[in-house]
């Protein structure tokens, strides 16, 4: 059967005319189809320039169907309704002839400064800094004692009760509310927070923090550890420089045995 | 004080304030899931429908932009400023609690209009 009908070519091939020696998807009949170019969309470049055009009014989401022309009546046998975020639905709410996406709609008045809130109690808590900084805290926490391995213990107990909070109340939120978690979560840091910086009895355990501020601590002095050890190989024990004078404080530093004197010919 | 000795005597390995202190940064977190779960069911309730993928964008960059702040400064303070920094952090949960509790309606079983 030859057919010029435009549809989706069954082999997956819709680039241009061509036949093919197949069972066509449309008609369900088996034998040599001649497919049409399939018609090609406007440049890419094109589409983005569409999509900054302002969308078509239309009436609110929450108006009567009977507001909403195109929209599908309801009838009987059908449950089929328009989505309330559909963009076809969605509410104009801007004066005529503003673009309707720009500026955004902001949230009522009463619950701006509630939405500002929660992104700060999300990380202005402390939470990014134990995340981030969970073991070397505990490390300068450390207990006299206690082994190095129960810094990384508590960071892992920390992180699990993140876990296990979030889930918790993820369970509860369509119980109980939203509000009392929340005030529950805050206060409870509040709480820990503060008898932490109530409790905390300074330089337990001296450990260096890598710091932003300079190379003196951490990796950055590991590093320098390591180029004042090499500098001080190469100039045969004497003075390996500024990169060598940190270590050289703080300890005893590696020096290479004198060469013995090359014996010179008679 | 509360000090746990090693089986056979010998020194004391961890004593009540030490583990107080990591007690309570452990308790923070179970403090701090609460806080997250919820701010990420209320911020699309909270957002107008019309614009609520927008704002969420927005909102969502926020709190990056936040953690870079505190995440870069907190390594500058030494171990006393420490002690401020954390005092810090529980004074603007405690005022946010406040905020919330005079500010925040609750959601639950509301529909778009009513929020």
């Amino acid at each position: 059967m030859s057919s010029s009908r435009l549809h989706i070519s069954p082999c997956g091939s819709h680039e241009g005319p061509r036949t093919c020696t197949c069972t066509c998807t449309c008609c369900d009949v088996y034998g040599v189809h001649v497919y049409a170019p399939a018609p090609r969309g406007p440049p890419f470049f094109v589409c983005i320039l569409i999509s900054l055009l302002p969308a078509p009014r239309a009436p609110s989401a929450f108006a009567p169907l009977s507001a909403h022309p195109q929209a599908p009546t309801r009838d009987s046998l059908s449950t089929l309704h328009p989505s309330p975020t559909s963009p076809q639905l969605l509410s104009p709410r801007l004066p005529p002839g503003l673009p309707p996406h720009f500026p955004p709609h902001l949230p009522p008045l009463r619950l701006r400064p509630s939405c500002v809130a929660l992104d700060l109690a999300r990380e202005f808590t402390g939470g990014a800094v134990l995340a981030t900084y969970a073991k070397q805290i505990y490390m300068e926490h450390r207990a006299p004692g206690a082994p190095p391995e129960s810094d990384l213990t508590y960071g892992l107990c920390t992180v699990a009760l993140f876990a296990a909070g979030n889930l918790l109340t993820a369970l509860l939120v369509d119980r109980v509310g939203r509000r009392p978690p929340l005030l529950l979560g805050l206060v409870g840091i509040a709480i820990s927070m503060g008898a932490f910086a109530a409790t905390d009895e300074p330089q337990h355990a001296p450990t260096p923090r890598p710091s932003l501020a300079g190379l003196h601590l951490g990796t950055g002095a590991s590093l320098r550890a390591r180029l004042a050890a090499l500098g001080g190989a190469r100039l045969s024990g004497g003075a390996a420089g500024p990169l060598g004078a940190p270590l050289e404080r703080d300890g005893p530093r590696r020096r290479l045995a004198p060469k013995p004197p090359i014996p010179r010919p008679c | 004080m509360l000090t746990l000795q090693k089986p056979l005597g010998g020194h004391p390995v961890v004593t009540l304030p030490h583990l107080q202190e990591a007690l309570f940064l452990v308790l923070f977190g179970l403090f701090f899931g609460p806080v997250f779960s919820v701010w990420t069911v209320l911020l699309p309730e909270l957002l107008p429908p019309r614009d609520r993928a927008k704002l969420i964008g927005w909102l969502m960059a926020l709190p990056f932009f936040f953690a870079f702040l505190v995440v870069s400064t907190f390594p500058l303070l030494d171990h006393n400023s420490t002690r401020i920094a954390f005092a810090v952090y529980a004074a603007l949960a405690a005022a946010l609690a406040a905020l919330f509790y005079f500010l925040l309606p609750e959601t639950l079983g509301l529909s778009f209009d009513s929020v």
